[in-house]
C-alpha cells in the first residue's frame, strides 16, 4: 500500500484499532473498485453523462440545441436537476397493485443493471470480480434482467402494462438465443470465457474484423435487449401509453430509466471488450498504462453508444411481429453462419500451425 | 401480409365470441387527441375498435345562431386552429352567395394564398404526428421548425399566428403589407443556414413581400426532400404503413371519406378543381392521386399536396393583382337577405362544406358544418378489424383527423 502523506499517517496511528481496520478497508483495492471505479460511482456518473450526450446528439439531429442552461457548459448538470425533480415528486402507488412487487422491481432492475459492471474489465487488473467464466456470469445477469421487468408489468395490474409485459417477454426471451450464439463465436475463436483473456487475444486484430457477422448480430440484439429504438416495442408510446412503465412515476421511474441506461452502457462496454479489442490501443504519451487503458475502452464504448443513440433520431419503431421475424428467421441463422465460419477458420489455422 | 394470415385473422373475427381484452385508446393517451377508441383485442389482434368522439364538443353550430354574421368568424375558426382558413372559407363563400356579391380580385388571391399557407402548416403537423405515433420524433421537431416560417408569414399577412380571422364575407380583413420586417428576414436567415447547412446569398433575401414569399416557398420545397428521405423513403416507415388500412375505390366512395383518404384510394376529387372558387380557377396545379389506398399512400398524398400548394403559392404571388381587398368597409355588421346557401371548399383535412339559412336578420337562422374529419371517422371501425395493436396509430392518424373538428 502506498504511504499517505505524513499528517494523515499520524492521524491514522492515533486511531483505535477497529477504526484503523475500517480506514484500511476504505483504502483497499476491492472497496475502491466496487464503489468508485469501475463500480457504483463511475457507472452512475457515466450513465448520467450518457443521457446528457444522447440528448445533445438527438437535439442536433432534430435541429435543436438541447440542454443549455443548467451547469456552466452546455447544460451538463441538466441530468442532476432532472434527478432532483424526480426525487422530490410524490411517490404514487396506484390502488390495486401488488405493492411489494411494484416497489421492489425497479430496485431489482437497477441492481441487476449495475451488477453487470462487476464482470467488465476496464484495463489489465481494472475489474471488480476477475473470473474464469466472466462472460458466462455477465450473460447470466443479463438474462435475469427481464424478470423484474415482467414482474413489474404484472404487479401494475393494469391493461397497458399487461400488453407491454407480454411484448417484452416475447422480445427479450426471443433475442437471448441469437445473443448467446453470437457470444459463442467469440468464445470459440478465443477459447476462453475470461473477459480479460478475450481482450488479450485481440492484440493483433480485433474480433469485429474477424467476425463481422457476429458483430452485426450482437449489435442488433443489443438494441433489442435494451429496448432501444427501433426495438422499443414494450414501451411503445403511440400504442400502449408507456408499456410496462405506465404506472411508474417519480423515484421509481428514475430508477427504471437509470437501470435501462446502465444496461445499454454495460452492453456497449461488452461490445467494446468482445469485438473492438477492449482497452487495447496506442499508448498515449504522458499517460501511464493504468489510465490510458480505461480511456480507450470508454472511448470505444461511447462510439458504440453513439451508433445506438443515432438510430433513435432516424428510425421509427418496428412491430412485435417484425421483431420476432427478424430474431428467429434471420439473426439465429446468421449467428450459426458466423459460428460455422469461425469454427472453419480456427480449424484451418490450427491445421496450419500443426503443419508448419 | 400473406393471404393465409388474412384468412387466419378473418377466422378469429368470425368465431368471435365477445371475449377479449377491452381497453381505451384515449382520451388520456399520448397517441390520440381529444378522442377515444374503445378497442377489444384477442391476443394482438384487434376484434373491434369503436370510435367515441364528443370530448370537445363546443356547440359551434348552435353558437352561430346567437351571434351576428361577423362575430361568428372568430369562434368558427377555433375547431381547426391549424387550418383556420379551411374552416372559414366555405362560410364566407356561402354568405357571399346569399348576399349575391363577389369579392374583388385581389381579395380572391389573398384568400387562396392564406388557404394554401394554412394547408401546408396543417400537413406539416400531419407529418409531425405521424412520426411521433410511429416512434420517430425527428419529423415532429423538424416540421415544427419549418412550419414556424409558414406561421410567421400567416401572422405577417393576417395579423395572428393561427387564429387570424382573416376572411370576411366580401373580401379579407386587411391587405398584405409590402415590406417584410428585417427581424423576420434575419430569423429566417438563421434557420435557413441551420437547416440546410448553407448561407443564403444577400440578393436572395430582401424585405420585398413577393420575393420573401417566393424564397420561403423555395426553402420549404427543398426541405420537403429531407422529409422524403427521413420518413417516406425509410424502410421501417414503409413496412409499418404499407398495406395498413387499405381501402378500395368502391369502399372509399361508399364510406364517403374525403381528403387524403379519398385521393389515396384512386379517386381524383378535389373541390379546388371540381368547383373552382376564388382564384383557384386561374392557377395550374395537379391533384395527386394514388391507387394503393393504405397508410403509406396517404402520407405520400399529403407530401405531394404540399408540393402542389407551394406551386400554387408561387403562381398566386406572381399573378397577384392590385386593387381593393374588400368590397366595402362594414361599420359593425352586415345584413344578409333571407334564403339558403350551400358552399364547399377544400380544407387541409378534406372537403369542408357549410349549409346556411338566413331569415333576413343580422344573425344566421341555422348553420350546418360538414367537417371532413367527421366524414372520415367511419373509416376507423371499418379498417381496424383483424389488424394488430401496433397498427392502430397508423389506422388512426393516416386519415388526417383533427378531433376538435369532428366534435365542432
Amino acid at each position: 500500500m502506498i504511504d499517505p502523506i505524513q499528517p494523515f499517517v499520524q492521524m491514522y496511528n492515533s486511531l483505535p484499532p477497529m477504526l484503523q481496520e475500517l480506514v484500511r478497508f476504505l483504502y483497499s483495492e476491492p472497496f475502491i473498485k466496487a464503489a468508485i471505479f469501475p463500480g457504483a460511482l463511475f457507472s452512475t456518473l457515466l450513465g448520467m453523462f450518457a443521457v446528457w450526450f444522447e440528448r445533445k446528439l438527438f437535439a442536433r439531429i432534430s435541429l435543436r440545441i438541447g440542454p443549455l442552461h443548467v451547469g456552466k457548459v452546455a447544460g451538463i448538470l441538466q441530468l442532476i436537476a432532472d434527478a432532483i425533480k424526480f426525487l422530490s415528486k410524490e411517490r404514487i402507488i396506484p390502488e390495486g397493485v401488488n405493492r411489494p412487487l411494484f416497489v421492489l422491481m425497479p430496485c431489482l432492475a437497477l441492481v441487476l443493471s449495475l451488477l453487470l459492471y462487476a464482470f467488465l474489465p476496464f484495463g489489465a487488473g481494472w475489474i471488480i470480480y476477475p473470473s474464469e467464466i466472466g462472460l458466462l456470469l455477465f450473460f447470466l445477469v443479463a438474462a435475469l434482467s427481464p424478470v423484474p421487468i415482467v414482474l413489474a408489468g404484472y404487479a401494475s395490474r393494469s391493461k397497458y402494462p399487461f400488453i407491454g409485459m407480454s411484448r417484452i417477454a416475447l422480445q427479450l426471451f426471443g433475442y437471448e438465443v441469437p445473443l448467446f450464439l453470437a457470444l459463442t463465436g467469440v468464445v470459440l475463436s478465443t477459447r476462453t470465457l475470461n473477459l480479460e483473456k478475450i481482450v488479450e487475444a485481440q492484440v493483433r486484430v480485433p474480433l469485429a474484423v474477424a467476425q463481422v457477422i457476429g458483430f452485426v448480430v450482437f449489435m442488433i440484439t443489443l438494441l433489442a435487449e435494451t429496448e432501444r429504438l427501433p426495438f422499443d416495442i414494450p414501451t411503445a408510446e403511440g400504442e400502449i401509453v408507456f408499456g410496462w412503465q405506465t404506472e411508474y412515476s417519480g423515484v421509481y421511474f428514475l430508477m427504471i430509466q437509470l437501470a435501462m441506461f446502465e444496461k445499454v452502457l454495460a452492453f456497449c462496454f461488452l461490445g467494446a471488450v468482445l469485438y473492438l479489442g477492449g482497452w487495447l490501443g496506442p499508448p498515449i504519451p504522458g499517460l501511464p498504462e493504468t489510465l490510458s487503458a480505461p480511456f480507450w475502452i470508454i472511448l470505444k464504448a461511447l462510439i458504440l453508444f453513439t451508433l445506438v443513440a443515432l438510430l433513435r433520431g432516424v428510425y421509427p419503431r418496428l412491430t412485435i411481429e417484425k421483431v420476432l421475424d427478424l430474431g428467429w428467421k434471420y439473426l439465429i441463422p446468421l449467428a450459426f453462419v458466423n459460428l460455422i465460419i469461425t469454427a472453419g477458420t480456427s480449424l484451418v489455422a490450427g491445421a496450419l500451425t500443426i503443419t508448419f | 401480409m400473406t393471404e393465409a394470415q388474412d384468412q387466419e385473422r378473418n377466422e378469429i373475427y368470425v368465431y368471435d365470441t365477445g371475449e377479449g381484452l377491452v381497453f381505451s385508446y384515449g382520451p388520456q393517451h399520448p397517441g390520440t387527441g381529444h378522442f377515444r377508441m374503445i378497442v377489444r383485442v384477442l391476443g394482438d389482434t384487434v376484434l373491434e375498435a369503436e370510435p367515441d368522439p364528443g370530448f370537445v364538443h363546443r356547440g359551434e353550430e348552435k353558437m352561430c345562431e346567437s351571434k351576428t354574421w361577423i362575430t361568428n368568424i372568430p369562434h368558427l375558426e377555433r375547431p381547426v386552429i391549424l387550418d383556420s382558413a379551411g374552416i372559414l372559407y366555405p362560410y364566407c363563400l356561402a354568405v357571399e352567395r346569399l348576399m349575391g356579391v363577389e369579392p374583388p380580385p385581389r381579395a380572391k388571391y389573398l384568400r387562396a394564398l392564406m388557404a394554401e399557407l394554412n394547408r401546408i402548416g396543417s400537413h406539416f403537423y400531419y407529418f409531425a404526428l405521424y412520426g411521433v405515433f410511429l416512434g420517430i420524433p425527428t419529423p415532429f421537431l423538424w416540421s415544427f421548425g419549418d412550419r414556424e416560417f409558414i406561421v410567421d408569414l400567416v401572422q405577417f399577412i393576417g395579423g395572428q399566428r393561427i387564429t387570424h380571422s382573416y376572411f370576411v364575407p366580401g373580401g379579407v380583413r386587411n391587405d398584405a403589407p409590402a415590406k417584410v420586417p428585417a427581424k423576420l428576414v434575419q430569423h429566417f436567415r438563421t434557420w435557413y443556414s441551420e437547416a440546410t447547412g448553407r448561407r443564403p446569398s444577400e440578393s436572395e433575401l430582401t424585405d420585398n413581400f413577393h420575393k420573401y414569399v417566393l424564397h420561403v416557398a423555395d426553402f420549404i420545397d427543398s426541405r420537403l426532400d429531407y422529409y422524403w428521405d427521413l420518413m417516406l423513403d425509410n424502410s421501417i416507415f414503409i413496412t409499418r404503413t404499407r398495406g395498413v388500412g387499405r381501402l378500395t375505390p368502391e369502399e372509399v366512395a361508399s364510406l364517403g371519406a374525403v381528403g387524403v383518404t379519398l385521393r389515396a384510394s384512386g379517386l381524383k376529387r378535389d373541390v379546388r378543381v371540381d368547383e373552382p372558387y376564388d382564384a383557384y380557377g386561374e392557377v395550374k396545379f395537379e391533384i395527386p392521386v394514388m391507387v394503393e389506398g393504405d397508410g403509406y399512400a396517404r402520407a405520400v398524398i399529403a407530401f405531394r399536396e404540399m408540393k402542389e400548394s407551394l406551386k400554387i403559392i408561387r403562381q398566386l404571388v406572381e399573378g397577384m393583382p392590385d386593387g381593393p381587398f374588400k368590397l366595402k368597409q362594414h361599420p359593425i355588421n352586415i345584413r344578409v337577405p333571407a334564403g339558403e346557401a350551400f358552399a364547399r371548399a377544400e380544407a387541409a383535412h378534406g372537403e369542408m362544406a357549410y349549409y346556411i339559412r338566413s331569415d333576413g336578420s343580422d344573425k344566421p337562422y341555422r348553420v350546418r358544418i360538414l367537417a371532413p374529419s367527421f366524414r372520415n371517422l367511419i373509416v376507423i371501425p371499418y379498417t381496424t378489424r383483424g389488424k394488430r395493436i401496433a397498427d392502430i396509430p397508423v389506422l388512426y392518424w393516416s386519415n388526417n383527423y383533427w378531433p376538435v373538428e369532428w366534435d365542432r
